[in-house]
């Protein structure tokens, strides 16, 4: 007996299940090895600086920074903005050198203000002015040895300039200057396995630290996705429950149900472009600044629309689930309409309306684009969450995980700081979603009943 | 034994007090026609089985009995059907009136996701009755589920074995003490045993309140009606007395069906 031929539309569908996992597994092991491979200590040190220790990057990880080296001015490290206090950024970035074991730093760059927010310069620009400053350095120190007197007091204020580190602190930009020998490095020359480890751990946390802060960031996600899903969940609910509970079967409800698929298909872009042309812009002329800009309320209630499909589907296949029988055996009772809602369909759908609300919430958590126009900026320079009423600022621009990832790997200085939160950020947010997906998937087939 | 409907098909035997009382009653669900021209009495305090080949209509006239076709589909009728000597299709109906008078008992036991005790207490419960748990125990006795039930009264309703489960769901049924219990083929799906139970319970009851039954088992019928309606094709065949139903039918096609030769 010749084998059965293989069945084609077996092969496929195991072929892509297969593609699917192997996709899946890589793109998490890629993530793993990019957090791993940035923090491990090649391109970064460990510093302690006025007490607090801080982690610097070596600007190397581009083209300039190999100009750097290769011209052997030494290395360029650069200090983040929260190296001095969480709360605080300084606002300015420093490069430092490391010169023939000693320590220069380059003058200090602003942050520019922009919409809302803050951008650091670029690499470039820092690199570019600590070279510049160098390059003053190795002039004034030639035209010293001449004998040229001038020269050697300018090289003397350089130098004392290069020995202090100034930065400007918090809002009120109140100056601070630290002697640079106040700087000391904790990373060991030649780290043994488990002091590499230990480094690791380290580097890790204070990345996650790290400016612009990956904690605003976690704040500004965790609240939009929180308002969103608030403000979603109850009208895609009440949407379902007409839907599937009080609805004729007729024109109206079909019209309805293909409205909200078609809501569904649209790519969420689109749903910014809304945000910002039609409700920010609409609303603007009615309200005061900051609420009147792109700011974490618009980015909510972009996302509020994103969801409203997902959950009024999710919840609507819940309400379905709920056998027919029972709502009638409930009628027959003698019971309302309501009454049936309240004491049977709605009890019998709680763990999959639970599920459509985990959904829609992974629906907001997962969204970037919309964002990028309505409101999530590079750095926001102010907390969303403070001790002040009323306490949660919904006005202005707000750091979000995923524009963090697209800032962080994209254009942020390339290094590993960068890199390096950016792709933390991308597993804590792939992290998150998969986590919430599988609570949803929990709640709809539990094991052992409900 | 001919084909066309036999005048004395009409009002086949003598009811002197009718609970229900269909008059040229046609029913058609979603457009397409389900019931024709049906016509007989059921009298109170009787237990009444149903009984014909699948896709004869019997559970769409049960479910005329509390007006649940029109739950699922568009529904057009003809005829009357007088429940208590009210046509319960005229306009002035009040549905939730009717459906707390009429009890019923699904296929499966679908007890609700709630405890044994709010189980049978659900009717009085949303019909805003008293004490609806003393009502519940009450029926609990009724039914003798008391002794089986007493110890898991907390317990959820839906985890029930079926063949108990079903037993409460007829409790559930009559806790808001209905005139009439319908009931669709509540054994399909339980074991002999269970389905012996059920029955005895039904006995139990002695006319209080009138049973409506859809069966599609004829010895089951027989068991436990006084009364019989076969029914074929959306037509009524016969009905009658549940015995001469049995012994003598008048019409080949009953015959053919309680003897197991189609259906």
């Amino acid at each position: 007996m010749r084998p059965h031929p293989a069945e084609p539309l077996a092969v496929c569908v195991t072929g892509a299940f297969t593609l699917l996992v192997v996709g899946s597994l890589s793109i998490l092991c890629l993530l793993t090895f990019l957090v791993l491979s940035s923090a491990w200590p090649r391109d970064l040190e460990l510093i302690e600086i006025q007490g607090k220790t801080t982690c610097i990057e070596r600007l190397g990880s581009d083209a300039h920074g190999q100009w750097v080296r290769k011209s052997g001015q030494g290395d360029a490290w650069l200090l983040p903005a929260n190296a001095l206090d969480n709360a605080r950024p300084t606002r300015g970035y420093s490069a430092m050198l490391l010169q023939d074991g000693r320590w220069f730093c380059s003058p200090n760059l602003e942050l520019r203000e922009s919409d809302g927010g803050y951008s650091s310069p670029s690499s470039r620009e820092l690199v570019e002015s600590t070279a510049a400053f160098h390059q003053d350095l190795l002039r004034l120190h030639s035209n010293a040895r001449t004998g040229d007197t001038a020269a050697i007091a300018e090289s003397r204020r350089l130098h004392a300039l290069g020995k202090l580190l100034r930065i400007r602190i918090g809002n009120d930009s109140s100056r601070l200057e630290i002697p640079i020998q106040e700087i000391q490095s904790l990373r060991p020359d030649h780290p043994s396995f488990p002091e590499k480890i230990a480094i690791l751990v380290q580097t890790l946390a204070l990345q996650f630290r790290s400016s612009p802060s990956s904690f605003a960031s976690l704040t500004g996600t965790v609240l939009a996705t929180l308002l969103a899903t608030l403000l979603a969940s109850p009208l895609a609910i009440a949407a379902a429950i007409w839907l599937s509970e009080f609805s004729r079967p007729g024109k109206v409800a079909w019209l309805f149900r293909q409205s909200v698929q078609l809501l569904a298909g649209i790519p969420p872009v689109v749903f910014g472009a809304f945000g910002l042309v039609v409700l920010i812009r609409g609303a603007a002329p009615a309200l005061d600044a900051p609420l009147a800009t792109p700011s974490l309320l618009w980015a909510s209630l972009t996302l509020t629309f994103l969801a409203l499909p997902t959950v009024t589907r999710q919840a609507h296949i819940a309400l379905r689930q709920v056998p027919s029988h029972l709502r009638e055996a409930s009628l027959c009772s003698g019971a309302t309409r309501l009454q049936t809602l309240r004491h049977v369909v709605l009890p019998g759908a709680r763990r999959g309306l639970w599920a459509a609300i985990l959904m829609g919430s992974v629906q907001a958590l997962a969204e970037t684009a919309p964002l990028l126009l309505t409101g999530a900026v590079q750095l926001a320079g102010h907390p969303l969450l403070d001790g002040s009423a009323p306490w949660v600022h919904l006005g202005g621009g707000f750091e979000h995980l995923g524009t963090r990832i697209y800032h962080g790997i994209e254009q942020f200085p390339p290094g590993p700081l960068g890199t390096g939160a950016g792709s933390l950020a991308c597993l804590v947010l792939a992290a998150s979603a998969i986590a919430l997906r599988t609570w949803a998937a929990a709640l709809r087939h539990p094991r052992n009943g409900p | 034994m001919t084909e066309s409907p036999q005048p004395t098909a009409r009002h086949p035997y003598p009811v002197d007090d009718p609970l229900i009382e269909l008059e040229g009653f046609g029913l058609s669900l979603g457009g397409r026609q389900i019931l024709s021209n049906i016509s007989f009495s059921v009298p109170k305090g009787s237990i009444t089985a149903l009984i014909g080949p699948s896709g004869s209509g019997k559970t769409a006239l049960l479910r005329s009995f509390n007006r649940m076709n029109e739950w699922t589909d568009p529904v057009r009728m003809d005829g009357s059907l007088k429940f208590e000597g009210k046509d319960i299709h005229s306009s002035g109906t009040d549905l939730l009136g009717l459906r707390s008078r009429v009890g019923m008992v699904f296929r499966t036991p679908n007890a609700f996701s709630m405890s044994v005790l709010e189980n049978v207490a659900y009717a009085l419960r949303v019909q805003g009755k008293r004490h609806p748990e003393d009502g519940a125990e009450k029926i609990l006795r009724r039914t003798g589920l008391w002794n089986l039930l007493k110890d898991r009264l907390s317990d959820r309703g839906d985890r029930l074995p079926s063949g108990l489960q079903q037993r409460l769901c007829v409790a559930r049924a009559l806790a808001a003490s209905p005139a009439l219990l319908l009931l669709d083929e509540p054994c399909s799906i339980l074991d002999p045993v269970n389905t012996a139970e059920l029955e005895d319970l039904l006995l139990s009851l002695g006319g209080e309140p009138t049973v409506v039954i859809v069966t599609h088992n004829p010895q089951q019928a027989a068991r436990i009606s006084q009364y019989t309606a076969f029914l074929s094709q959306g037509r009524l065949v016969e009905v009658g007395p549940t015995e001469r139903v049995f012994q003598r039918p008048q019409r080949r096609e009953t015959d053919d069906y309680i003897s197991g030769r189609f259906g």
